[in-house]
């Protein structure tokens, strides 16, 4: 069980650190992305204190202008929907789905209903902001076959954690064990401390994170149940379509949607977000009408469904209600939508966010500690496991560790130089940030393989603290303006960032000193095979 | 190859796809018997899915006899699957 642990827990080690990393960040997916669009920002400060804009009174009249346009430009879309009131902005939007497949949409004037071209304004860097991090972290910008290199790589961490569970035989002895300076058994004890200490969390993370993609992953029932041709679309269509009307032929022309969107918010007690038109102008037509949660909504529930009440529009009656948090069809449904919350964060406001920024950075440490444990071990002494090449085994997983693990960090912190520093209008920009992401990791594999390990974690780590630590600086000199700026005028967003930046540079630079400092051990012989020795030699092992 | 790495690569295929054998037939078996709607028992056996895939290759490095591993990865795999099969809602 240790082998199993061992060896599932090293070969997925760099991948997952790096998926780690990235989720982790993505906790702060919306500030990053605040903090990387600066001119937006300070849009928005200027703002800050103007009133707030006065209630919408004229949803009536937003819808009949949006129907009005679905009417004009998409007659043959057998779904129509409005988004009345946007937020933020409280802005007036259709959607429909394209023949082609995927999501149309049109932003329209509230008062006139025309269609409204959006033109980037000259001065706003384009960029994906902090959802590269969350793209990266989920799919490694990598589309489908990105989403199955995940999905295999958190099953085996699912292995790796029970393993890991198992040859820990005395984990709750040991729970308070931490023996510093003692090199390989303080990188155990702290492999094992930041592992035990967020367990529930580590199970928890893992497993709602594959659940997203169960039936992609596991399709055999999908196919035993709906069959192989468009079984997945049918399997689908029974969720999304639940009690979807058929078309009747008959022509009916669309009511007065208002009344219905009144009646809803009686129903459920939720502001109207979006109506849905299922089979305009047809006798079976049928009306969605779905709420917006509130935050004190999302403080309390874990479930992120909206209220909704359907209706059908010939005879005017109420076809179905949910009430926010409940799902549609039954507890598999219900069970799906609480697991992506929980994984996402996506209740409990900022607090939660932050427990999960933490219990993510526990995790990426013990991907971390436990590479670095497996080398450390076996610098002390050698294993053999690889026979003749195994020296260059060996080297070859150090130059992974240092390029996975510092350099992974170096890639990160970099991505937000590059939104400093990459020129404003050019073509493409937010793809060459991404691009600078990945360049800067391959720049950092490279420099691992060409430098003794020591000195490739010191240059790295060190790197990585000019870099973090400069970062406030960097803003100065590129936006004009500063962290106590960000501070006086209440946007903890950027500060956030910033300040993490400050944390993270110095904990690198504690880092690059500490490496500074390691005193090599001689390292023992080489035991290729262990008959004959004596027992003394062999130390206890928690670990393979 | 030696004799060693032979019985380990066996294990380990035993557990990836022996183990993904038994867990697309325990699925296919949940979302035939389980008493829900068709889509409810669909989804439930895929997001109970990882907990048998888990136990299953826990179970593999935790056995000895290799010819049991195999078994217990194909026997159950291939009677669940079927009945699953069997007892499903006219679908394939």
């Amino acid at each position: 069980m240790a082998w199993l642990h061992t060896w599932c827990g090293l070969w997925i080690s760099w991948l997952l650190f790096a998926i780690f990393l990235t989720g982790t960040l993505a906790v702060f997916d919306d500030p990053i992305g605040h903090w990387m669009t600066p001119e937006h920002a300070l849009e928005e400060a200027a703002h800050a204190n103007d009133p707030p804009p006065p209630k919408v009174t004229d949803r009536a009249n937003r819808l009949a202008l949006a129907l009005d346009f679905m009417e004009k430009e998409h007659p043959k879309a057998d779904m129509w929907e409005i988004w009345p009131v946007q937020r933020p902005g409280q802005g007036l939007s259709a959607y429909w789905f394209q023949p082609s497949g995927g999501y149309g949409s049109a932003e329209l004037n509230p008062l006139t209903g025309a269609l409204v071209e959006h033109v980037r304004e000259e001065n706003q860097r384009d960029t994906i902001g902090g959802h590269h991090f969350v793209d990266f972290h989920y799919e490694l910008h990598a589309g489908r076959i990105g989403v199955w290199i995940v999905g295999i790589t958190t099953m085996i961490m699912l292995v790796a954690l029970v393993s890991g569970v198992i040859t820990h035989k005395r984990i709750f002895k040991d729970f308070f064990t931490f023996r510093p300076a003692k090199g390989q058994r303080s990188w155990l004890d702290a492999h094992n401390a930041v592992a035990v200490m967020t367990l529930p969390f580590q199970f928890m993370i893992a497993y709602t994170g594959i659940a997203f993609f169960s039936d992609d992953y596991v399709p055999a029932p999908v196919v035993a149940q709906y069959g192989m041709e468009n079984g997945k679309k049918a399997f689908l269509s029974d969720w999304n379509d639940v009690g979807k009307p058929a078309r009747i032929g008959q022509a009916m022309a669309i009511p007065d949607l208002e009344s219905y969107a009144l009646r809803a918010e009686q129903a459920i007690h939720q502001e109207i977000r979006a109506v849905v038109l299922d089979n305009p102008n047809d006798a079976s037509m049928r009306v969605c009408m779905y709420g917006w949660n509130e935050e004190s909504d999302t403080l309390k529930r874990i479930s992120a469904n909206t209220g909704m009440a359907c209706y059908a529009l010939a005879t005017g009656e109420q076809i179905a209600v949910r009430q926010p948090g409940h799902a549609d069809s039954g507890p598999a449904g219900l069970t799906r939508i609480v697991m992506s919350n929980l994984h996402m964060a996506g209740f409990g406001g900022t607090p939660i966010r932050w427990l999960y920024f933490f219990c993510g950075l526990a995790g990426t440490a013990m991907m971390g500690t436990g590479a670095i444990l497996f080398m450390v071990k076996r610098r002390q002494r050698a294993g053999g496991e690889f026979g003749s090449a195994t020296e260059r085994v060996y080297r070859m997983i150090e130059c992974l560790n240092v390029a996975a693990i510092a350099g992974l960090a170096v890639a990160c912190v970099g991505y937000l130089w590059a939104n400093r520093l990459i020129p404003v209008g050019i073509e493409q920009r937010a793809g060459w940030e991404v691009r600078a992401f990945f360049g800067l990791w391959l720049l950092m594999l490279v420099h691992a393989c060409l430098r003794p390990e020591k000195r490739g974690w010191i240059e790295q780590l060190a790197l990585l603290a000019v870099l973090c630590v400069l970062l406030p600086i960097l803003n100065v000199l590129s936006t004009g303006d500063n962290l106590v700026a960000q501070i006086t005028r209440g946007d903890w967003e950027s500060a956030g960032v910033e300040l993490c930046s400050l944390a993270f540079g110095l904990l690198a630079a504690w880092g690059a000193w500490k490496v500074h400092k390691r005193k090599e051990k001689p390292a023992r012989k080489a035991a290729a095979k262990e008959r004959g020795a004596p027992a003394s030699l062999q130390t206890t092992m928690e670990g393979s | 190859m030696k004799s060693t790495h032979m019985l380990l690569l066996s294990r380990v295929l035993a557990a990836i796809f022996g183990g993904y054998a038994l867990t697309s037939g325990v699925a296919v078996l949940l979302a035939a018997v389980l008493p829900m709607s068709r889509a409810e028992a669909v989804l439930t056996a895929t997001l109970s899915a990882f907990v048998i895939y888990t136990c299953a290759v826990i179970w593999v490095f935790a056995v000895q006899d290799l010819r049991r591993v195999w078994m217990g990865m194909l026997l159950p795999a291939i009677v669940c699957g079927g009945l699953g099969l069997l007892l499903s809602r006219g679908g394939a």
